[in-house]
């Protein structure tokens, strides 16, 4: 019924990507991720805490067997620290893709365009698969494409205001202008934000806090799927257009006089 | 005798000539799922027996930990 996303060739079995922050431990984090059905997963890239000898680690409950582990580059300012946090993640042995980000205010976490291109361009360079987090902004999608990114990743709204699709206009001409996938990444409320998404045209959409800051996250993740799937169900069987007056879905044949 | 390395942002006294997979050994850090940043470059995971460390040396050693955005 649908085809299979794939980016750099590898076939990704759901359309909804999570991440892995913010739950109250690695057990709700194992069962909210399993819930949403995810097959891409990010995780972000820290200092070991070498003197908390707790020796529990994130993937003992995310597989990487499993789950196409997704590293980012949350919390890196510059191009130099998104950069040396790529190589970082690289060397850790699970993946050379790299979700990259540049954040350039800290209030909105908001991206600095400049410096995610330079960055883009080395790691591409690199051998990375480059998946950017963005603005939604047609013209740094069509640049970040260009430089070789397998994905785009514009954001909905900031990260984790919930605030859902700020500007659907600019996401479809996004999906429109280029011919790698789009990701919309960061920004989703609720579970009819991420159907939007989807019915956008999107190839699918990436969250965090949505899931794991709701009242139930496991129950959230579940919805959260089903609101990608009736979403790209929605894309795929072409909504009707809309119209200012009615049209009756009755036959205006056969009424009784 | 001792030296003082800097690990994770933290001044550490080791005994001197000691490997780095000795060091991971020492702090009960799993080699596997970690990467290793020594004075600013990266080892490959393979070297890790045959860095040894010295006086004022800098160490940065990650992992993944749960994160999303920002």
């Amino acid at each position: 019924m649908d085809n299979i996303l794939k980016i750099a060739g590898v076939e990704i079995k759901s359309r909804l990507w999570v991440g892995t922050g913010k739950y109250r431990d690695f057990k709700e984090t194992k069962e909210a991720v399993e819930a949403s059905g995810a097959h891409v997963v990010t995780v972000a890239v820290r200092r070991v805490n070498i003197t908390d000898h707790s020796k529990e680690n994130l993937l003992d409950y995310i597989d990487p067997k499993k789950y196409i582990i997704l590293p980012n580059t949350a919390g890196c300012y510059t191009t130099e620290d998104a950069i040396r946090t790529a190589r970082l993640a690289r060397a850790a042995g699970i993946s050379d893709w790299v979700k990259l980000e540049v954040i350039g205010d800290e209030r909105t976490l908001l991206p600095d365009n400049e410096a995610l291109i330079e960055a883009a361009k080395v790691l591409v360079k690199e051998g990375f698969i480059v998946l950017p987090y963005t603005n939604d902004d047609p013209v740094m999608a069509r640049k970040l494409e260009d430089i070789g990114c397998e994905a785009i990743m514009p954001l909905a709204a900031p990260i984790g205001s919930g605030l859902g699709i700020r500007n659907p206009y600019n996401i479809r001409i996004i999906k429109e202008i280029v011919s790698v996938p789009v990701v919309v990444d960061a920004g989703v409320g609720t579970a009819s934000d991420a159907a939007i998404a989807m019915e956008l045209g999107c190839d699918a959409v990436l969250m965090n806090t949505a899931i794991a800051g709701a009242k139930d996250p496991v129950k959230m993740a579940y919805a959260m799927k089903m609101g990608v799937e009736a979403g790209r169900l929605a894309w795929l069987a072409g909504r009707i257009p809309k119209k200012l007056y009615a049209s009756a879905s009755s036959p205006l044949e056969g009424m009784i006089e | 005798m001792n030296i003082n390395v800097t690990i994770n942002g933290k001044i550490q006294s080791i005994s001197a000539e000691m490997s780095l997979l000795s060091l991971l050994k020492f702090l009960d850090i799993d080699p596997s799922r970690i990467a290793v940043e020594y004075n600013r470059e990266i080892i490959d995971r393979t070297q890790f027996g045959s860095v040894y460390l010295k006086e004022s040396d800098g160490l940065e050693i990650i992992t993944f930990v749960g994160g999303g955005n920002g």
